[in-house]
């Protein structure tokens, strides 16, 4: 009998899909309703039952009257410590969001328990003991392992599974007011979010993203305008954004966003394993690149092997055609 | 003001998959011949991120901190020939295959006898283990506020002012040193060592401790992850290439196969 621990993150009203991604991991590895408890952080978590209600799962543990200043790690890291000592679970997950992936290592260190930071999945052997694989060397190997302290930790990467969608259980939501000093010198002053034009790139059905072999800044144009038919969003590889051709918001890949589009098309982006750390999940990859050796093409179903220059025009001209039609 | 910068010297991540042999002896990557190792990119954008607050400021020492096997001078060094001051190596052999756990023990350790200091920088993360758990452990360990993945850094006396990334904008925030603070690539290039830079680096010696040194004895030392396995993870490459007789044509045929298959 395992006693998970899940944390929840409530932005605002926004409940992160994270939980519900962690709960469909669970769920593959036949954990039961009762040996999870899930924890919610947030703010003035009191008057918020609806919310948390939708979440599919016997039950929660929320605190009441606290205000997070924006989620603030220092803050959640306290706050989160006294959840645990609580519950005294032997497996927590998180979900690798801005904050679950500064809040895991500061759990880890704060109690001496190993992490599986990045994981991708966790497999579980015969003695019911888990096993976490994740991604190093930038997604170009992959690691399987082993904790061997009492409690284990596993920070999960957003987007990796899909959404356990139970309407058939509805949580108990228990309360507490948790009186520790939640004081902080660390304050988050503002958040500003960024200015998106059209549709935000976490939430395109297609993305179409460019690369260095594009030369330069000007070619995006062409880019936003396929953009524009095809209702999707622009995304670029780092380095595009490190030449400073694109703003660092469009960067998708492990130190970017990570997205997980139905159609992901690119162009001129060689397909290096940290870009690919941000796109692999798309439901299909389409590429076009001079290169036919290029990595890319390990991933994509399609591909167009030329010179962009001359293929786009081909592409932007048949797509003007078809949205006619 | 005193700086302390955790820097780590990985092998160059930009080299294919076949420069690079797994060890499955204690699980350590072992590069070709041939196969060069770099300062990690991100130690370099903290290594920036704590020259410009010198420039800004002034009167400020930085310390540059590494824990290894075996040091490559010309890599390790490069801190100092971008202009910081001090250098400080930890050596042994058992810190090639330890974990997070076991490198933040030694971290603080060694903090604690050359320290302290008013700023801790790291990178967001090391380019080959991709763990992200130092620097926020490191943190945790010696009780102080973290703030990951900083943009820009601004300090006036005691007051620190951070912006950091995060998916779908920007955090500003303000804290108070000591603290410790990750610095991404978003930060900006940094700096090339100049003439001057390599000249002021030949002369500054680093000081060497080996675990004796700083009272950790290989008992003390005991990883607390265990790696099971590492291998490549398969690819299923069977792409199809679309036809045509010329580009444009290749153009407009995968158009027309997209719309085929309903994918746009
Ligand atoms: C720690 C770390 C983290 C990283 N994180 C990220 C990340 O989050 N996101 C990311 O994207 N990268 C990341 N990278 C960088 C990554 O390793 C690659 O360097 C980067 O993705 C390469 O970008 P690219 O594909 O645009 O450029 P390149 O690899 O240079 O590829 C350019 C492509 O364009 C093609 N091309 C050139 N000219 C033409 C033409 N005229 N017509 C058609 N095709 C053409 C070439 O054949 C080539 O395939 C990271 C690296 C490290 C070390």
């Amino acid at each position: 009998m395992n006693k998970v621990l899940v944390l929840a993150e409530l932005n605002g009203n926004d409940l992160d899909n994270g939980v519900f991604e962690l709960l469909s991991l669970l769920n593959n590895l036949n954990v039961s309703n009762d040996e999870i408890t899930v924890c919610v952080l947030g703010d003035n978590l009191q008057d918020k039952d609806g919310i948390l209600k939708q979440i599919p799962c016997s039950k929660i543990l929320a605190h009441s009257n606290i205000d997070t200043n924006n989620l603030n790690p220092n803050i959640l890291s306290k706050l989160a410590s006294s959840m645990i000592e609580d519950l005294q679970p032997n497996k927590i997950l998180i979900s690798k969001t801005n904050l679950g992936q500064d809040l895991a290592p500061r759990l880890a260190f704060k109690f001496g328990w190993g992490l599986v930071n990045d994981c991708l999945n966790i497999e579980k052997n015969e003695n019911n003991d888990w096993t976490g694989i994740r991604p190093i060397f930038g997604g170009n190997f992959m690691s399987k392992i082993n904790i061997k302290t009492p409690t284990e930790i596993y920070c999960v990467r957003p987007k990796v599974f899909d959404s356990l969608t139970d309407k058939t259980i509805s949580p108990e939501i228990e309360y507490k007011q948790f009186t520790n000093d939640l004081e902080t010198k660390t304050k988050v002053l503002k958040r500003i979010n960024e200015q998106s034009e059209g549709i935000k790139l976490e939430d395109a059905d297609i993305v179409i993203a460019g690369g260095r072999g594009l030369g330069g800044p000007e070619p995006f144009e062409t880019l936003d305008e396929i953009a524009g038919l095809l209702n999707a969003a622009v995304g670029a590889s780092r380095a595009v954004c490190d030449a400073g051709w694109m703003d660092h918001s469009y960067q998708i890949g492990l130190t970017g966003k990570n997205i997980s589009p139905n159609l992901y098309l690119t162009v001129a982006i060689s397909g290096a394993s940290q870009h690919m750390a941000g796109c692999g999940n798309s439901k299909h990859i389409v590429s076009i690149d001079k290169n036919v050796e290029a990595n890319i093409f390990n991933d994509a179903e399609f591909g167009a092997i030329g010179d962009w220059k001359n293929i786009l025009p081909g592409f932007l001209d048949t797509l003007k055609d078809l949205v006619k039609e | 003001m005193k700086i302390l910068v955790c820097v780590k010297e990985v092998i160059d991540p930009e080299v294919p998959v076949s420069s690079i042999d797994i060890d499955s002896n204690g699980w350590k990557f072992v590069p070709k011949q041939g196969v060069s190792t770099v300062l990690n990119g991100f130690d370099e954008n903290a290594i920036e991120a704590a020259l410009q607050l010198k420039e800004s400021i002034g009167d400020v020492e930085i310390s540059v901190l590494s824990l290894g096997k075996d040091f490559s001078m010309d890599v390790i060094k490069k801190p100092l020939s971008m202009g910081c001051q001090n250098l400080f190596l930890v050596k042994d052999d058992i810190l090639e295959t330890s974990d997070s756990f076991v490198i933040v023990n030694v971290l603080y350790e060694t903090i604690n006898k050359i320290g302290p200091f008013d700023l801790i920088l790291c990178g967001r993360h090391a380019s080959d283990w991709d763990n992200a758990q130092v620097p926020i452990g490191l943190a945790e360990k010696l009780n102080l506020d973290c703030v990951t993945l900083a943009k820009s850094i601004e300090c006036n006396n005691n007051n620190i002012t951070i912006e950091r990334v995060i998916s779908g904008g920007i955090e500003v925030l303000k804290s108070e040193l000591p603290v410790l603070i990750t610095v991404s690539n978003e930060y900006g290039e940094p700096r090339y060592p100049n003439l001057r830079g390599i000249m002021t680096a030949g002369k500054i010696q680093p000081q060497f401790f080996s675990l004796e040194d700083l009272g950790i004895s290989a008992n003390d030392i005991n990883n607390i992850n265990e790696i099971t396995d590492i291998y490549i993870p398969e690819k299923n490459s069977n792409c199809e290439f679309i036809k045509g007789e010329d580009e444009y044509d290749i153009g407009r045929n995968l158009a027309l196969k997209l719309r085929d298959k309903n994918l746009i």
